[in-house]
């Protein structure tokens, strides 16, 4: 090797350095304008969900900034179970390089089978996949026969199309850290969680921490209601509950809440309208929020948007992303409503700590925007 | 000192036969070596014989008492590997672990002994959490194995091995990072050791292969794998066309993977499948740059990595593992995000048209392998560190 060091002694390094970040920190492809950019997204036809208007939100959001944008939705039907595999297939031929002579820039794919969609440039923003194949299988939901041939041929068939479209995006986000440990340990795809602002951002605001603590969602079992109702007898009789939200399980919080002797304290509100639901997060003390293993819970973001403490369950899954014990909320054992009322009295009786806990959830999502997705979706400048 | 080494030699093609078999000349000067193969080959390689006297292992008959240490090189390939694993089973010693990741040779222990209890059991033992899972991914031969996604680093089924090991050698920080955190035994960093640079000039190399002098020559080289990025290397050159490029793959391809990457597109590659030494220094005096791109990382250093670098050559390589260990000026880092093809576009065309760029990149890399990765420095560590580690009872 020693012709080599005759070479050697040369000054190179500095400039060396220097040309290589150069040529790195160029602009990308991607940093180029993108003008046209299609959402692609499968849906249940006459059953709108928080998916269907994530894709709202982005495509209003897209247009504000100037580009054109269009939602592209295919329904969804996973039962016979050979449906789901045409699906896939309807998706995997769609031809959506262009349309009417105009080439579509950029593809946002979101949730199975969406994301089988061939495109040049496709971005993914995870909202789930098809969970019966992973978390949920083995479980009374699946739907799979773990004996039957057939079922587990499908169910592989589906992580095999997941693990070649996933990875043939350019960048894969997902809606959570909930959906990204999913992705990883199902799929061995890492994944950057991009967390969006919850559907009234920016109209959240504070006003006061009042004599009511508030439940804000759906009312069916997952979300547990019923956990607030059973904590409430041991909290102080001058405060109030207040639940907003309405659904299969509006009969049996009633009659639960009979039971308890409480009914004078807890008021069932139905669906509030936007301008009502601002009020209630303004001038509660506190939220609470205890569903079981929730994918994002933007109840959590419009409490911490409000500057309000917010009480959660230790299996609540995407909640647990924010609210953080004793920092600005409590995290309790799903039906340990002993220990709920306990958090629920200290809130109640030491407003500073509702203001120092709500000011530090607040100052947890504070920087989460839709400037910042739109700006990661699209390709930020690196 | 004696030393009892195991290791497979050619003509096992295995990168661990090559990379003993240029050591041991230069170990040889520090310890008496006994190299232990198994049985079903004859060594390939005569000028072995000049530095050690090779054995054919038999347990029965190996008597660890003759030693002052035993030296197990440990890697992925199970047929080559395996009389290792069962001599270090009974007879402790200091393992040199070349892959970090050891999922494929377990694999392979399973496809050979076709016993799913003893794999399921390994897994649960090491991973009481997600062992079972992955374990049944393997038995039920679901797409895309362990070691091929970016779960490897945190399931490596080294465990066993490193629990066996009474010290350990490694080729790189990152890996001693990664085993410090997990396991207390002595470990230490050897590194890949450079290799002598080709005897061919490029005139000449380019003469004999047929090329032109005005072509511009990319090089890899290895078993083509899902993990060394062939998936963006291919588009990335597709969307440059050049037409003066050439892009020659060097590598065994067990599973066709460059035919189904390159069905239906106009990708103008030269596949060499394996090649012999001579050749392969040919084909390495002649190129003009090198892609040694691995993600996700195994942790394993690459022996072709040094060797292209030992010949001047600028390389691309992927920023993860070992990799990122290197200097900054030896290699080009390209990311292994979504900018990973745009990264291989920029810098094959700045290579392409930059002859300076090329030279200055080459001596960096020379330089490196020159000084950091010397054949003698890293036989002169090795022997230091197997003299500091010898069995007590040996010792005495």
């Amino acid at each position: 090797m020693s012709q080599y060091r005759k070479l050697i002694p040369q000054p190179v390094k500095k400039s060396l350095s220097r040309v290589l970040s150069k040529i790195k920190s160029l602009p990308t492809d991607r940093e180029h304008a993108i003008g046209t950019i299609a959402i692609c997204g499968a849906q249940v036809p006459f059953s709108t969900g928080g998916a269907e208007n994530l894709n709202e939100a982005l495509r209003a959001q897209l247009q504000h900034r100037g580009h054109e944008v269009d939602l592209i939705s295919i329904p969804f039907k996973w039962y016979p179970r050979e449906q789901i595999a045409n699906s896939m297939r309807i998706w995997q031929q769609l031809d959506l390089s262009e349309a009417d002579g105009k080439k579509i820039d950029l593809l946002i794919t979101t949730k199975f089978p969406s994301y089988m969609v061939h495109h040049g440039n496709k971005v993914l923003w995870l909202v789930h996949q098809y969970r019966q194949a992973y978390d949920l299988y083995e479980t009374p939901v699946s739907g799979f026969d773990p004996r039957s041939r057939s079922d587990n041929k499908l169910r592989a068939m589906i992580i095999a199309a997941d693990n070649k479209a996933i990875r043939s995006h350019r960048r894969i986000f997902t809606i959570s850290k909930n959906v990204s440990r999913r992705l990883l340990k199902f799929n061995g795809i890492a994944s950057t969680p991009l967390y969006h602002p919850p559907k009234l951002f920016p109209r959240y605001y504070h006003k006061n921490y009042g004599d009511f603590i508030l439940s804000v969602s759906r009312l069916d079992k997952l979300k547990r209601v019923d956990g607030l109702i059973r904590a409430l007898p041991a909290c102080p009789r001058t405060m109030r509950c207040i639940i907003a939200g309405s659904g299969p399980e509006l009969p049996k919080l009633r009659e639960l809440a009979s039971q308890y002797g409480v009914t004078d304290r807890v008021e069932f509100l139905g669906r509030v309208d936007d301008q009502r639901l601002l009020e209630l997060y303004a001038e509660c003390f506190a939220v609470y929020f205890a569903p079981y293993d929730e994918d994002y819970g933007y109840v959590t973001l419009e409490a911490f948007f409000a500057h309000k403490p917010v009480l959660t369950a230790t299996d609540s899954g995407g909640t647990l992303e924010f609210v953080e014990h004793e920092r600005n909320g409590f995290v309790v054992a799903p039906g340990n409503e002993q220990l709920l009322a306990e958090k629920i009295r200290l809130l109640f009786s030491d407003r500073s700590l509702c203001r120092s806990y709500g000011d530090a959830g607040h100052e947890q999502v504070k920087n989460i925007s839709w400037d910042h997705v739109i700006q990661e979706l699209l390709g930020p400048a690196k | 000192m004696k030393i009892a080494l195991f290791t497979p030699i050619n003509p096992v093609r295995s990168g661990i036969a090559d990379y003993n078999e240029e050591l041991l000349p230069e170990l040889a000067n520090y310890a008496a070596i006994d190299l232990y193969i198994d049985g079903s080959y004859s060594p390939g390689n005569d000028r072995v014989n000049d530095h050690c006297a090779i054995r054919v292992f038999a347990a029965d008959r190996f008597q660890p008492g003759a030693y002052d240490a035993i030296v197990y090189h440990m890697g992925n390939n199970f047929s080559a590997h395996r009389y290792i694993y069962e001599a270090m089973k009974r007879f402790p010693g200091i393992v040199v672990l070349h892959d970090y990741v050891l999922q494929g040779f377990y694999a392979e222990m399973l496809k050979a002994t076709r016993d799913p209890d003893r794999y399921l059991s390994l897994l649960q033992r090491y991973y009481p959490r997600d062992g079972a899972r992955l374990a049944q991914r393997m038995i039920d031969r679901l797409p895309q194995p362990i070691w091929e996604s970016e779960l490897a680093m945190q399931f490596p089924l080294n465990e066993e091995i490193i629990g066996m090991a009474q010290a350990l050698i490694v080729h790189s920080d990152f890996l001693k990072r990664q085993i410090t955190g997990r396991h207390s035994l002595p470990v230490t960093v050897v590194p890949h050791h450079g290799h002598r640079p080709s005897p061919y000039g490029r005139d000449q190399a380019r003469r004999e292969l047929g090329f032109n002098e005005r072509d511009f020559i990319l090089l890899s080289t290895g078993f083509v794998t899902r993990n060394k990025r062939y998936e963006a290397i291919l588009p990335a050159l597709n969307e440059l066309g050049l037409s003066h490029l050439k892009y020659v793959i060097i590598g065994q391809d067990e599973a066709n993977y460059l035919k189904v990457l390159c069905q239906g597109k106009p990708l103008a590659i030269i596949r060499k499948g394996f090649v012999g030494h001579d050749e392969l220094e040919k084909y390495l005096a002649a190129a003009d740059a090198c892609l040694n791109l691995r993600h996700p990382t195994m942790g394993e250093n690459s022996g072709s990595l040094l060797r292209m670098m030992s010949n001047a050559q600028p390389v691309l390589v992927s920023a993860t593992g070992s990799y990122r260990d290197l200097p900054g000026t030896a290699v080009i880092q390209i990311s292994c995000d979504v900018d990973e093809k745009e990264m291989i576009k920029r810098f094959v065309l700045a290579l392409a048209n930059d002859p300076d760029l090329r030279q200055s990149l080459g001596r960096e890399a020379a330089r490196y392998a020159l000084e950091e990765c010397s054949l003698a420095g890293c036989a002169r560590q090795y022997a230091e560190f197997i003299g500091a580690n010898t069995a007590p009872a040996r010792r005495a």
